[in-house]
């Protein structure tokens, strides 16, 4: 059994005006535990609508929302205590930082949680080491920190309430890329630990690539495609026709293809391109 | 000839005289040329923004000088010409917006230029038809996607018709297509136009579009060069805990695994055209 | 995300509504809420209830868009009607204990209930018909006077039109900090008031940074496009009375004394 499941999902915005929009059309998708998911789509494409009904942000018109097998909606005033679990990290979290310390802000999650103080002590400290801050921060004002680190206190919000599934919008959008590599870091290690199974959405291929088993690639309200990210990157001319970015060791390898050379376009990585190339040139000598 | 832009032994800290902290800019000395396509890479509090906000008297140097066509930035006469000499496009595009009407935001500049109607819709007609906005003229700006605002606020600093357009991470908050958008009316800008661009930005694709790349690191420019030279400057870029390009890296291994390649690869259809070559000199010694 | 942002927002057109000078609507607007509120007779409410209508048809404003700008505030309405039915004096038509309706009393909460939806209706249609900017500017003009006693008349509108500006963006903005925040646990709308003001903390602040950053960079941003006070300012389309608005003044004088004959003319109430 999945963990959390959508079922035929349909969503529209402003439903029976004039300025309705379907923004969901039958969408279903699974994630197991511990599995790591990446969804993938052009602005407009639905995702940062699909993302909402995973911890009942948004309520479908029609379909079913599992958790656990169990439907989100056949109980809505449990939904709260099921946010806990599904943690949600929005784009720019930092902008929902309100609290005077580093502390107070992280934890806020755990105290809507009514846990003790000791416990929210002890996930304070836990999820701020996990991304990647020491102690020293705790006291700190949040205000003034870096853009990277403000980014990884309001992502430690969220980890502090230990979610099982943790969905981040753009995690590294507009950071520097030491900030988007210390990011990723934190994101590993959360993984490693807590066994969390985690859906990333995200425009950049590498961060896909480098972090997730398997994609969803969401195209005007419906899902495109759904598999293992090498069998999804195989479709390079799919992603590009639906209008979404691919790393640049794929173009080299399409931009080949194009030119009537036979070669594999599912390297998504340096290393696998390097492979293939390797084998395009050393083809030449075995005309 | 002189230069557009001059900086010369360039230092800057907010009020420096009280706090003794380190120089937020430690002596920058730099000239940029007209036509210039110039991209400024470094890690966060590097001095990069910082910098741009000096070269149109937002900031004003601490020690040294800042020189536009030879009018000093400090001189506080010069400010309106100074800044419709070099424009400036910030990251969110949502926060440079004033108006709700495309056309009446295009406008601001010229207005505040005391210019004459006339001219004022001549200006704008144009500045919205150079980033191909001409069709949205009169839409409000706030339905209109990211990579579309960002090109009304390039078209609102057109509107002055600046010699400079410097673009402070102005890209970073785009989606790819709005990302690509934005990139070919820059490039448009600088090929057509001869207006001198000077891009901040984190992503090196964007980078390998310019002609000279500078480097910064902790107030200083530590390298000044051709994207070519400097993206192969591995250990550098690294150091600076920048993204080394995948193209680079592909080259480098396969030059590492023996395949000759050319030198300056840092595009992709480069990249390709190089394989080719490769491929095709290998079989011919066969 | 629940909030409908588009009531009361500009609608680009070209109707004869949104061709008129900004000063003009906005002295006929005021001409208009007089009207309204000298509006006593049936025959008069009859007329006014027109003049509606012709208005809405001017302004080419969809008439549904019009009445959902009325729609927030039908509460105040209803009350206020219902304490008028059971305030005025006249022949009573029902009652028990206290209460009674008398026919003035239906009449007047009837009036009442029709006049306060024509006015907001109709100045629904200065909002729909008229960017925020050329409001500005319009205000701007008529306020232009007082600047001879120092007051900051080109600041003002300034301020107005990029508060106006900024509005659907820090709704948006403050959506998302809600949604935020509830990812979170928050919960809103439960427990004593205290807590329920405290709840707000979560949501307010960021709020409140938010729009300090976006200050801090517009201010950047309008100063590299020289903007240095009204001093000196033109405009892209300098405001200019026509034909049109003098039509429009005549008109609106004329019905304006219609109303009053018509308030004149004796009649069953």
């Amino acid at each position: 059994m999945a963990l959390i499941e959508l079922k035929n999902i349909n969503y529209c915005y402003s439903l029976g005006t004039a300025f309705e929009k379907h923004a969901l059309r039958d969408v279903s998708m699974a994630v197991d535990a511990g599995e790591s998911v990446g969804l993938i789509g052009h602005t407009g494409s639905g995702k940062s609508t699909l993302i909402r009904h995973f911890n009942g942000l948004l309520r479908p018109n029609s379909g079913q929302v599992l958790y656990q097998g169990n439907d989100l909606w056949k109980k809505p005033n449990e939904i709260r205590s099921i946010r806990f679990q599904i943690g949600l990290v929005f784009q720019y979290p930092e902008t929902q930082i309100f609290e005077e310390t580093v502390g107070k802000d992280i934890a806020y999650g755990p105290r809507n949680m009514g846990l003790d103080q000791e416990e929210i002590n002890a996930r304070i400290r836990e999820s701020l080491q996990c991304v990647g801050l020491d102690k020293s921060y705790l006291e700190r004002n949040p205000f003034r920190l870096s853009g990277g680190e403000m980014r990884r206190v309001a992502i430690a919000g969220v980890l502090a309430m230990r979610p099982k599934v943790l969905i981040l919008d753009e995690p590294a959008a507009g950071l520097d890329p030491e900030g988007r590599h210390a990011l990723f870091d934190a994101l590993h290690q959360y993984r490693r630990k807590s066994g969390a199974a985690v859906v990333l959405v995200s425009h950049s291929m590498e961060d896909i690539a480098d972090f997730v088993d398997r994609v969803v690639v969401l195209d005007q309200g419906s899902v495109a495609l759904d598999g293992p990210v090498a069998s999804i990157f195989a479709q390079a001319e799919k992603l590009v026709s639906i209008g979404l970015d691919i790393p640049q060791s794929t173009k080299v390898l399409l931009g080949l293809k194009a030119k009537g050379y036979s070669v594999k376009t599912a390297a998504y990585t340096v290393e696998q391109a390097e492979r293939e190339l390797l084998c395009f040139l050393k083809e030449a000598d075995r005309p | 000839m002189s230069a557009l832009i001059e900086t010369q032994n360039l230092y800057f800290q907010y009020l420096h005289h009280q706090t003794k902290q380190k120089w937020i800019l430690n002596g920058i000395d730099l000239s940029i040329h007209q036509g210039e396509f110039v991209a400024i890479l470094g890690p966060n509090g590097c001095g990069k923004s910082t910098l741009a906000k000096h070269l149109n008297g937002l900031l004003l140097p601490s020690d040294g000088s800042v020189q536009i066509q030879g009018m000093d930035t400090a001189d506080h006469q010069q400010l309106d010409a100074i800044r419709q000499t070099v424009g400036m496009v910030f990251q969110n595009p949502d926060n440079q917006l004033i108006s709700t009407l495309v056309e009446e935001d295009v406008a601001f500049a010229p207005e505040n230029l005391g210019m004459k109607p006339s001219e004022i819709q001549r200006r704008v007609d144009w500045a919205l038809d150079a980033v191909d906005m001409l069709a949205y003229k009169r839409h409000s700006p706030f339905k209109l996607s990211g990579g579309q605002k960002q090109r009304i606020a390039i078209a609102g600093i057109l509107a002055m018709r600046p010699q400079c357009i410097v673009m402070d991470e102005a890209t970073s908050m785009l989606d790819p297509k709005g990302r690509a958008d934005v990139m070919r009316i820059i490039k448009r800008l600088n090929y057509e136009f001869g207006i001198t661009i000077l891009l901040i930005t984190h992503h090196m694709d964007e980078a390998a579009e310019a002609s000279r790349i500078l480097l910064m690191n902790q107030g200083k420019v530590v390298m000044d060069d051709r994207p070519e030279h400097v993206f192969y400057q591995i250990d550098l870029l690294k150091q600076l805990k920048l993204d080394v390009p995948q193209v680079v890296e592909l080259v480098l291994r396969l030059r590492h695994q023996g395949i000759r390649l050319p030198n300056p690869i840092i595009h992709v259809d480069q990249c390709i055209n190089a394989l080719i070559a490769a491929r095709e000199e290998d079989y011919g010694t066969y | 995300m629940t909030r409908d942002l588009t009531v009361g927002q500009f609608i680009p057109g070209h109707s004869l509504m949104h061709r008129l000078d900004p000063r003009t609507k906005l002295m006929l607007t005021f001409l208009f809420i007089i009207q309204v509120f000298l509006t006593k007779s049936a025959l008069s409410l009859l007329f006014l209830l027109l003049l509606l209508w012709i208005y809405i048809v001017c302004a080419q404003v969809p008439a549904q868009k019009v009445f959902r700008a009325v729609r927030p505030i039908i509460p105040v309405i209803i009350v206020t009607a219902l304490l008028n039915i059971f305030y005025v004096s006249g022949h009573v038509l029902w009652h028990y204990a206290f209460l009674r309706i008398t026919d003035q009393g239906l009449f007047t909460g009837f009036t009442l209930l029709v006049r306060l939806i024509t006015l907001i209706a109709g100045c629904s249609l200065i909002t729909y018909t008229t960017s925020l900017n050329a409001l500005a500017s319009g205000l701007e003009q008529l306020l232009a006077p007082l600047k001879r006693l120092h007051f900051p008349v080109n600041e003002l509108s300034m301020t107005l039109s990029i508060t106006l500006r900024f509005l659907p963006t820090l709704a948006e903005e403050l959506d998302r900090i809600i949604e935020a925040q509830k990812a979170r646990g928050a919960q809103f709308g439960t427990g004593t008031i205290l807590n329920r003001i405290r709840a707000f903390f979560p949501v307010i602040l960021p709020l409140f940074m938010s729009a300090f950053r976006r200050a801090f960079e517009l201010t950047n941003a309008i100063e590299c496009r020289c903007y240095h006070g009204g001093e000196g300012r033109t405009k892209l389309h300098p405001l200019k009375l026509r034909r049109l608005d003098y039509a429009a003044v005549i008109f609106f004088l004329a019905a304006f004394a219609m109303t009053l004959i018509f308030n004149g003319i004796r009649q069953p109430f």
